[in-house]
C-alpha cells in the first residue's frame, strides 16, 4: 500500500545527477520527505521492484532504455493505474508533449526546472492524486 | 325603457313591432281578474325577467370585451418579446459577424454546432455544422493522432494533471488556407453550469495583413541599410554598376569561359556587399548553369542561359541604377571618376614641370611621371577602401570578429583605372579570409592569439625608383594546411616530388584548386584565387602566398607602378 | 540553401534565453549575456569544455561548443552538493553535459521549426586539442558572473556552428 498523500513517496529518474539533485531540493522545499533516485531505467525498475511510489519523475532520453519506453510498460501494468508519472524533458516541441500524453504521462516539466513552475505543478499533481485516491476509495468500498 | 336587443328579441319572437307597447299590453292583460292568479303574478314578473335577460347579454359583453382586451395584451407582450429575441440575435450575429473572426464551438464528440460565425466559410473554407473538427481544420493522419486523443483529455481534464491552457498549447495553432491567407488559431473553454466543460469555442482570425505588414517592415529595414553601404561607397558602387553590365554583355559573346566565370563570381561579391540580394540569388543560379556546362559546344548553351536570365538581369541593373538616381540624382555615374587635387598641388606640379622643362632635364617618362605622381593618381589606400569595406561586410555577416590595420610603409600613389580590375579581385581575398583563416576565439586564446582576427596591410616601393610596390595581405588565421594541399595536388595529378614546400603551395591560384568541398552562396569555388593571379599578371606584376598552419597566411602582390595604359 | 541572418537571430536569443533561465533560473546562479569586451577571462586551468552534434539525414549539420570557468560550475555544484563533492571534476563535467543537453535541445526544435529535421548527440567532454570544430563556428556569445572578488568573470562561452555541407567538419 502506497503512503498516505500526506507525504506521497516519491521517485526521481534522470541520467544527469544535477537534474536529480535539482529535483529533490525543489520537493524538499515543498515539504516532501520521502524522495528516492536513480540514474537510469534499469536502477529506476530495481527500486521499483521493491516499493511502491506515488509520484515518479522521469526524463525521456536516457542511455539504455529510455524514459519514455520505461513509462509505457508501466502504463501497461494495473498496479501503476493511479501512479503520476511526470515527463521531465528539454523537448519543448508539442509534438513529443502529445506523445508523452498519449503514453500515460500526468504532466511534464520542460527543463530547465524553474522552481514556481515546478510546484506548480506537482501541486496539480497533487490534486490529481488526491482524485485518484478518492475514486479507488469509493471503488473498494 | 327597453333596450334594443330586447326590443329585437320580442319582435323577432312575438311580432312585437313596439316593445313597449307590447310590455304595456302584457301587464294590463295581468290586471284582468279572471286570470288565475299564478299566472298574473308570472305575467307581472315579465319585465323583471326581461332586465335578467338584459343584464345577461350585458355580462356576457363586458366578458368578452375582457377577454378581447385580454388577449390584446398577450398578443403585444408576444411581438415584444420576439421582437427583444430578434434584437437580441441580430446584436449577437452582429457580435460574431463583426469580429471578422471565425467562431465555431464542437463537444467532446469534436463534431461542431450548427451555431457559427459566417466567417468561417471564407477563413476556415467552409461549413462548419456537424462537421467533426479534424475535418475542418483538415488535418492530416498524424495530426489527427494527436489532437483527438488531445481534445479527449481536454473533457476528461481529472485524467491529467495539466490545466485546460496547458493542453490546448499542444493543439494546432495555425490553418492551412488553401489561397494563402494566415489563419492563427485560438481556443477558448466553455463551461457549463456545474463547471464542467461542455464545449470549446475555436476563434480563427486572418492575420495575414499583419504578417505582411512585418515583411514590409523587414524588407523597409533591408533597403535601409542597402541605401547606406551605397551612399557610403559611391566610386565603388558605380564601378560595379559598370561590372554588372560588363559581364552580362560578355556573357552573349565572350570567348574565355574561366574569365567569364571568375567575373561572374567576382560581381556575384559586389552585389552582396551592397546588399542586392535578388541580383546575388541570380547571379549564384547563373554561376551554377555557366558550371554544368559542357567543355565544347559551350558557347551555345551560354547563349541560352543569358537569354533565359535577360529580363531579370535586366531589370536587376534597371533597380541598381534607379537606386544611384534616387541617392545622387540623374547624372551620378558621370562625375564619379573624379580625383580631387588641391590647387596647392596643381600650384607646385606647375612650377615643378616648369623647372624641369626650363633645365633641359625632362623626358617624356620624366614628365609623365611627375604627372602621375603629383596630380593624376590617388592613394592606393583609397583603392583598397573597398575591400576593407567588403573584408568588415562578409566578418559583420558571419557574426565574426576581425580587426584590420593598416602597416607602415609608404604612400603609394596609383592612377586608379588602370588597377580597377585587380582591386577587383580582392574581394576573393576578402572571401578566403573570412572562410579560411577565421578561428573561433576559444581556440585563438589557447594558441595565444588575441580574440578577433588580426588582418594587416602594408604597402611600400620595391626600391628608391618608385617603379614597382609590393602589397602584402597577412593574417593570423589558421593558415593553409600544407597536406591538405599536396592531398588536392595529388588528386588533380600534379607533380609534387622535388619540389619545395613554398613552391607548391602557389598552386592555391590554380584555377578550380579548392581544399574545401562545399559551395555555398559565399564560399569559393576555388576559382577566386585564380581571378587574382589573371588580374596580376595582365597588369606584369608577380604573387605569392606563404603559410604556416596554425600562424597565419601572407599575400604578397608586386606590381608596377604604370603611368601608362597596358595594350 | 539556409537562410543564416534570421535563423541567427533566433537562434542566438535562445541560446542566450536559455542559458540565463538556466544557471540562474535552475541552478541558482547569477549569470548574464555579456558583451564580448566585458568580464576578466577565465584562467587556463580549471576550464571544462562540453560539445554536441545536431545531425540530420540530408542537408546541413551543426555543433556547438560550451566553453565553462571551472569556478563558475564549482559555484554552482556548491549549491547542490557538500563541498568535497563539490570540487570533483565529475560533478562539475555532470552539470556542463546537464546544461549543454537543455540548450542544445531548446536550439534543436528552433532549428526544426524552419523545416530541419535535427537529430542531437549526448553532450560530451572534450579536451581542448581535440576541439573538433575550428573555423566555422557562426555564432559565439559570451556570459559573465560575478565572482567571489565581486569582479565580472568570464564564465561561459557559447560557439554554435552550421556546416552546410552535408557530412563532416570543416
Amino acid at each position: 500500500m502506497a503512503a498516505t498523500p500526506s507525504s506521497p513517496a516519491v521517485l526521481v529518474i534522470d541520467d544527469h545527477m544535477i537534474i536529480r539533485q535539482v529535483v529533490e531540493q525543489n520537493l524538499k522545499n515543498m515539504g516532501f520527505a520521502d524522495i528516492d533516485t536513480a540514474g537510469s531505467a534499469a536502477e529506476a525498475l530495481e527500486r521499483m521492484a521493491v516499493r511502491n511510489y506515488d509520484i515518479i519523475f522521469v526524463d525521456w532520453i536516457m542511455p539504455g532504455k529510455s524514459g519514455y519506453a520505461l513509462m509505457q510498460e508501466c502504463r501497461e501494468e494495473r498496479k501503476f493505474d493511479d501512479v503520476a508519472f511526470v515527463m521531465v524533458t528539454s523537448e519543448s516541441d508539442e509534438r513529443h508533449m502529445i506523445e508523452a500524453l498519449k503514453a500515460g504521462a500526468t504532466s511534464y516539466i520542460i527543463k530547465p526546472v524553474l522552481s514556481n513552475v515546478f510546484s506548480e505543478k506537482v501541486k496539480k499533481v497533487l490534486d490529481w492524486l488526491a482524485k485518484r485516491g478518492q475514486k479507488s476509495d469509493v471503488q473498494s468500498a | 325603457m327597453i333596450s334594443k336587443r330586447l326590443a329585437r328579441l320580442l319582435r323577432k319572437h312575438f311580432d312585437a313591432a313596439d316593445a313597449d307597447a307590447f310590455i304595456a299590453g302584457l301587464l294590463q292583460q295581468a290586471d284582468d281578474d279572471a286570470l288565475p292568479d299564478n299566472i298574473r303574478a308570472n305575467i307581472r314578473r315579465f319585465p323583471d325577467f326581461l332586465a335578467q335577460v338584459d343584464d345577461s347579454y350585458n355580462e356576457l359583453d363586458e366578458r368578452m370585451r375582457i377577454a378581447v382586451r385580454n388577449l390584446e395584451m398577450s398578443s403585444e407582450e408576444l411581438n415584444n418579446s420576439n421582437f427583444a429575441l430578434l434584437r437580441h440575435n441580430i446584436a449577437t450575429n452582429a457580435m460574431m459577424e463583426g469580429l471578422g473572426q471565425g467562431l465555431l464551438f464542437f463537444g467532446p464528440d469534436g463534431i461542431c454546432s450548427p451555431v457559427y460565425s459566417r466567417a468561417c466559410l471564407t477563413l476556415l473554407e467552409g461549413n462548419p455544422a456537424d462537421r467533426h473538427i479534424c475535418d475542418i481544420l483538415r488535418l492530416d493522419e498524424s495530426q489527427r493522432a494527436d489532437f483527438e486523443p488531445l481534445v479527449g483529455l481536454m473533457f476528461d481534464i481529472d485524467s491529467t494533471a495539466l490545466s485546460f491552457d496547458e493542453l490546448i498549447a499542444l493543439a494546432p495553432h495555425f490553418y492551412k488556407h488553401s489561397q494563402g491567407l494566415q489563419i492563427a488559431l485560438s481556443y477558448k473553454p466553455m463551461h457549463g453550469a456545474t463547471g464542467a466543460l461542455m464545449g470549446i469555442l475555436l476563434v480563427a482570425t486572418d492575420i495575414t495583413v499583419k504578417m505582411q505588414a512585418q515583411e514590409r517592415l523587414r524588407q523597409k529595414e533591408e533597403q535601409v541599410l542597402r541605401t547606406l553601404r551605397i551612399a557610403g561607397n559611391r566610386a565603388s558602387f558605380v564601378h560595379a554598376l559598370h561590372v554588372f553590365q560588363t559581364v552580362f554583355d560578355d556573357m552573349a559573346q565572350t570567348r574565355d569561359l574561366q574569365a567569364l566565370r571568375r567575373d561572374l563570381h567576382t560581381v556575384k561579391g559586389m552585389a552582396n556587399v551592397f546588399f542586392l540580394h535578388d541580383m546575388a540569388k541570380m547571379l549564384h543560379e547563373i554561376e551554377d548553369r555557366v558550371n554544368a556546362l559542357p567543355q565544347d559546344g559551350w558557347q551555345s548553351g551560354l547563349r541560352a542561359i543569358r537569354a533565359e536570365f535577360d529580363v531579370r538581369l535586366g531589370l536587376g541593373i534597371d533597380y541598381a541604377h534607379w537606386l544611384g538616381r534616387e541617392i545622387w540624382g540623374m547624372e551620378f555615374e558621370a562625375g564619379h571618376d573624379v580625383i580631387s587635387v588641391s590647387t596647392a598641388e596643381l600650384a607646385r606640379f606647375g612650377s615643378d614641370l616648369h623647372a624641369m622643362l626650363q633645365s633641359g632635364g625632362a623626358s617624356p617618362d620624366g614628365a609623365s611621371r611627375l604627372f602621375f605622381e603629383r596630380v593624376a593618381s590617388q592613394s592606393v589606400w583609397s583603392m583598397l577602401a573597398f575591400f576593407e569595406t567588403q573584408l568588415s561586410y562578409f566578418a559583420e555577416a558571419a557574426d565574426r570578429s576581425i580587426r584590420i590595420q593598416h602597416d607602415s610603409g609608404d604612400e603609394v600613389r596609383l592612377f586608379p583605372d588602370f588597377y580597377r580590375a585587380f582591386f577587383d579581385s580582392l574581394t576573393h581575398v576578402a572571401r578566403n579570409i573570412m572562410d579560411h583563416a577565421y578561428e573561433p576565439a576559444p581556440l585563438r586564446q589557447i594558441l595565444g592569439k588575441p580574440p578577433e582576427l588580426q588582418v594587416r596591410i602594408r604597402t611600400s616601393y620595391t626600391d628608391s625608383s618608385r617603379t614597382q610596390f609590393q602589397l602584402v595581405i597577412s593574417d593570423d588565421g589558421q593558415g593553409i594546411s600544407f597536406d591538405k594541399v599536396t592531398k588536392r595536388l595529388r588528386e588533380k595529378r600534379e607533380k609534387i616530388e622535388g619540389r619545395t614546400e613554398a613552391d607548391l603551395m602557389q598552386h592555391i591560384f590554380d584555377a578550380d584548386f579548392s581544399t574545401r568541398d562545399s559551395v555555398d552562396m559565399n564560399a569559393g569555388r576555388g576559382i577566386g584565387m585564380s581571378a587574382v593571379k589573371a588580374a596580376v599578371e595582365k597588369l606584369g606584376g608577380t604573387l605569392r602566398v606563404s603559410s604556416t598552419e596554425g600562424v597565419g597566411t601572407a599575400l604578397t602582390v608586386v606590381l608596377p607602378v604604370l603611368w601608362q595604359a597596358h595594350a | 540553401m539556409l537562410n543564416m541572418s534570421g535563423m541567427k537571430t533566433d537562434i542566438s536569443g535562445v541560446v542566450q534565453s536559455t542559458v540565463v533561465e538556466t544557471f540562474n533560473g535552475m541552478l541558482g546562479q547569477n549569470v548574464v549575456s555579456a558583451d564580448e569586451r566585458g568580464g576578466a577571462a577565465a584562467g587556463d586551468d580549471g576550464r571544462i569544455y562540453a560539445c554536441l552534434l545536431l545531425d540530420q539525414a540530408r542537408g546541413a549539420s551543426a555543433n556547438f561548443c560550451f566553453t565553462f570557468d571551472g569556478k563558475l560550475l564549482a559555484r554552482t555544484a556548491a549549491r547542490f552538493y557538500p563541498p568535497e563533492q563539490a570540487r570533483e571534476k565529475t560533478v562539475q563535467e555532470d552539470i556542463a553535459c546537464a546544461i549543454a543537453n537543455i540548450v542544445g535541445s531548446k536550439v534543436k526544435s528552433c532549428l526544426n521549426k524552419y523545416g530541419h529535421d535535427f537529430e542531437m548527440t549526448v553532450p560530451f567532454v572534450a579536451e581542448p586539442a581535440a576541439l573538433p570544430f575550428k573555423g566555422c563556428d557562426t555564432i559565439h556569445l559570451h556570459f559573465s558572473w560575478n565572482d567571489n572578488a565581486g569582479a565580472g568573470a568570464r564564465g561561459l562561452v557559447v560557439d554554435f556552428g552550421m556546416d552546410q555541407r552535408p557530412t563532416g567538419n570543416c
